[in-house]
């Protein structure tokens, strides 16, 4: 380690020597002295996360304000690698080179406060303003990416999300905010937060956004009948959410609620063209007990309880004749219980042993006609899940950490009376961390991944006129990755990745060459390789660039072509800088992506867009204000859809804005 | 074309770490080296109302010294011997005479929490979290200038009986 030698300071004035390894005694220095010495300051950077087992990006409040973030995936679009595509009813996740349309976001596991989100039916979560978290109240994100489950179990695929949000404390006040857009959009947040001097922290936040949408062109609906390919009026978004958090010494009580409605402009699933109803309206909650009690200087207990609904109500307009509205419904119940201990007790090591088990007493899907009344599905099943878990981090010396970790996840699916399948998975995890120099982590890891089948794609295809697709199998990820990551200086920071992904009964959306059915199936094998760089740079005077290149080549092996909606090459640049005397941030974000493949084996083009934000920080009290523009120069792009759509691909958002205005009392 | 912005990324992401030249970073001071000095001097200069032969320094939270601190281990001020502890349980604390709380900014719900449980305690509280003093911690270490300043809390010192010397309180940029 660094030490210092005392005197000669003559010929640096006010600089003292430093003579590495000398192994001077640091008593020797008179508090006078001390204050005279310049330092080299700790990482400007919010989180090393140097020796975590995979690559972690931070994406913290601060961010949010700066670049204007509307919703979560505003945020993870500006993640090395991360990728959004919106067919104007649900946005979808892609990462390195996989985003294949129809995925409701499976491959991804996301954590609220640590805690699983992801429901049991679709094995989905919200990014847009279906999302379980208002953005204002996030505190952090932290994106890890590649293979988890060796600790978390199912869907972490890809990678893994934990959004971490705020305490009381961090509001500590009543906090009113109202924004305003483009297309009449609106919305306002009031929350409330302390933490009392009993030690009770307290959050309790309501928030409602809505947007009329604007009327929608679709070249592929331009005829008289189809009122020229206009969708009126049927973009439209709503959305409520609740969060309540309480916390008092080592328990926490959280519950959260989010409802969105969203209509369908684009006639998706061969719907009536500029007809309403056609709408989604997703209801997600989620009720969290935890207790993490220290139980000695060097162990702890993290023990959970959690109840989560969710709920699906689709409604959608058919001309059979007569005009008909068929709707789609599923109803989601399931408990988890996690208790993971954590210690230190044997020299060098860090063990995590961990026991999750799921219930999932409903999951229930119908879809039904609703007047003339008929029904084509009425599904009721339940299943359960048992993870064991294990992860050792052996310090073997002061440069060399090994991180292995496995989990055996037990699965069990109760598909009605006389059915009942059960398979059971090993998921291993191995990352070896070195740091070259305090300054430099190499980072080699292994990691694998799987998914099961969910109840959507087990059972929901059977009654529409999808074929069965009963014997689906899991998918499983093996990944490679090595990671470099060098600080050059305090300010400045550069970090690479190679990675190799396999892929394995790929789960998605198929059709019959010769009826168009759709089905899902195990699409065979993907292979992907890539590379990322991300430089980051922090000014003493707040100056702040993140940019990253990223490069991907997604190919399915039985056809040797790259899959669906990969873009090859990714551009993201973020530079906020303090303008206005420090009073306020400026923020500029750049977005690029490379031309992508659709399924009809067309193009849809690349792109690159900016958005401008600025923001204020605390002016006039507690007044924080902000005005964005987004998709500055109006860049036309389109976005690869599913097969579940007449259009190819969809056009997204020219230039829209939104001004905002939070107030603490 | 693309084989070859692969291949050149592989091999850039590859040399990276031969190819850098050692950084700067040795030729500075560490700043939690200076921090410990700090600490040090700190307790040189303060006054505890128990008789104990040991001075105990705590590092509460994750340790951001490394073996610097250590070399703290033995020495003795006004014939109290240091014994350098760390640990991640608030009740160790109150058996501490300096304690450094490494607090990460975000929680600052955790100071309060930390301090309330310390109540009562003859303990030093120090950290390096912003504003910390106003929160009732009693010294305060932050970077001014690219060197190392501290604040005092001495209203919260004396309520613990703690004696904070006079040269340590003049030297000190903010005395609350």
């Amino acid at each position: 380690m660094l030490s210092i030698t005392a005197g000669n300071s003559a010929a640096h004035e006010n600089t003292a020597d430093v003579v590495s390894n000398s192994g001077t005694d640091i008593t020797e220095f008179s508090i006078e002295q001390l204050l005279d010495i310049e330092v080299f300051t700790s990482s400007r950077f919010p989180q090393k996360a140097s020796e975590a087992p995979s690559r972690v990006t931070v994406i913290d409040s601060e961010a949010i304000r700066k670049f204007g973030y509307r919703t979560l995936s505003d945020i993870l679009n500006s993640i090395p690698g991360l990728y959004t595509t919106y067919d104007r009813n649900y946005t979808y996740l892609g990462a390195r080179g996989f985003g294949i349309p129809g995925d409701y976001n499976t491959r991804f596991l996301m954590l609220l406060d640590g805690k699983r989100v992801n429901d049991n039916i679709y094995d989905s979560f919200g990014i847009d303003y279906d999302g379980i978290v208002n953005v204002d109240l996030i505190e952090r994100v932290e994106f890890s990416a590649g293979p988890g489950s060796a600790v978390y179990g199912a869907n972490a695929f890809f990678g893994v999300i934990n959004v971490i949000t705020k305490n009381g404390e961090e509001i500590d006040g009543v906090q009113v905010s109202a924004d305003y857009g483009s297309e009449n959009s609106r919305r306002a947040r009031v929350t409330a937060g302390n933490t009392f001097d009993n030690g009770i922290d307290a959050l309790i936040s309501a928030s409602a956004y809505k947007s009329d949408g604007s009327d929608l062109y679709f070249a592929e609906f331009d005829d008289p009948s189809t009122n020229n390919g206009v969708a009126a009026g049927l973009d439209y978004h709503e959305a409520q959410n609740i969060l309540l958090k309480l916390k008092y010494q080592d328990w926490g009580l959280s519950v959260a609620y989010n409802e969105r409605t969203k209509g369908i402009p684009t006639a998706s699933y061969e719907q009536e063209f500029n007809t309403p109803p056609s709408e989604t309206i997703d209801t997600a909650a989620l009720a969290t007990l935890t207790y993490e009690p220290v139980i000695n200087k060097n162990s702890q207990i993290f023990s959970s309880l959690l109840l989560g609904q969710y709920k699906y109500d689709g409604d959608y307009s058919y001309d059979y004749p007569p005009l008909t509205v068929n709707r789609d419904e599923s109803r989601g119940g399931w408990v988890n219980a996690e208790l993971r201990y954590l210690t230190t007790r044997f020299e060098r090591q860090k063990i995590t042993v961990g026991a999750e088990y799921q219930k999932n007493g409903k999951q229930d899907q119908a879809n039904f006609d609703v007047e003339p009344y008929f029904s084509y599905l009425d599904d009721s099943r339940s299943s359960k899940t048992l993870g064991l878990y294990i992860q050792d981090e052996i310090r073997f010396s002061e440069q060399i950490i090994l991180n292995a970790g496995v989990r055996y996840d037990n699965n069990s699916i109760d598909a009605g009376s006389n059915n009942q399948t059960k398979n059971s998975i090993v998921n291993p995890r191995l990352a070896l961390i070195y740091s070259a120099q305090p300054e430099t982590t190499l980072k080699l890891i292994y990691g694998t991944a799987y998914r099961n089948p969910n109840a959507y794609e087990l059972y929901y295809g059977q009654v529409l006129g999808y074929l069965p697709s009963t014997d689906l199998k899991p998918e499983e990820i093996e990944t490679y990755e090595f990671n470099v990551e060098h600080f050059f200086n305090n300010n400045f920071r550069l970090a690479t990745a190679v990675f190799f992904n396999d892929t394995r009964n790929l789960i998605g959306i198929d059709s019959d060459p010769a009826t168009g059915d759709l089905f899902f199936n195990n699409l065979g094998e993907v292979q992907a390789m890539g590379a990322e760089i991300e430089a980051e740079y922090v000014s003493d005077r707040d100056l702040r660039l993140r940019t990253s290149y990223s490069y991907v080549n997604a190919e399915d092996k039985d056809t040797g072509k790259e899959i669906v909606n990969s873009p090859n090459s990714m551009v993201k640049l973020n530079l906020s800088a303090p303008v206005f005397h420090k009073k306020a941030d400026a923020g500029l974000e750049f977005r690029y992506m490379s031309e992508r493949a659709t399924e009809a084996g067309a193009i849809a083009g690349g792109y690159g867009i900016t958005n401008i934000t600025l923001s204020s920080k605390e002016i006039y009290k507690r007044l924080v204000l902000s005005a964005s523009l987004y998709n500055l120069f109006d860049r036309q792009y389109f976005d690869p859809v599913s097969d579940e759509h007449t259009q190819d691909s969809i056009e997204q958002d020219g230039r829209t804005f939104r001004v905002k205005a939070t107030y603490t009392f | 074309m693309k084989q070859i912005t692969l291949k050149f990324l592989i091999f850039l992401s590859l040399s990276l770490a031969s190819l850098v030249p050692a950084s700067s970073l040795a030729d500075n001071i560490s700043e939690y080296t200076i921090k410990a000095a700090f600490i040090y001097n700190f307790a040189r200069f303060t006054e505890w109302p128990d008789e104990s032969d040991e001075l105990r320094v705590c590092v509460y939270g994750d340790d951001p010294f490394g073996p610097t601190i250590d070399k703290l281990n033995g020495e003795k001020i006004k014939g109290r011997i240091i014994e350098v502890v760390r640990t991640k349980s608030i009740n160790d604390v109150k058996s501490c005479h300096i304690a450094f709380l490494n607090i990460i900014p975000p929680e600052r719900r955790l100071f309060a929490r930390a301090l309330r449980d310390i109540q009562g305690a003859s303990v030093l509280t120090i950290s390096d979290a912003e504003g910390v003093i106003d929160f009732g911690v009693m010294i305060g270490l932050r970077i001014d200038n690219d060197k190392v300043a501290f604040d005092v809390n001495h209203t919260v010192a004396k309520e613990s009986n703690i004696g904070i010397s006079a040269k340590l309180l003049r030297l000190a940029k903010v005395v609350n």
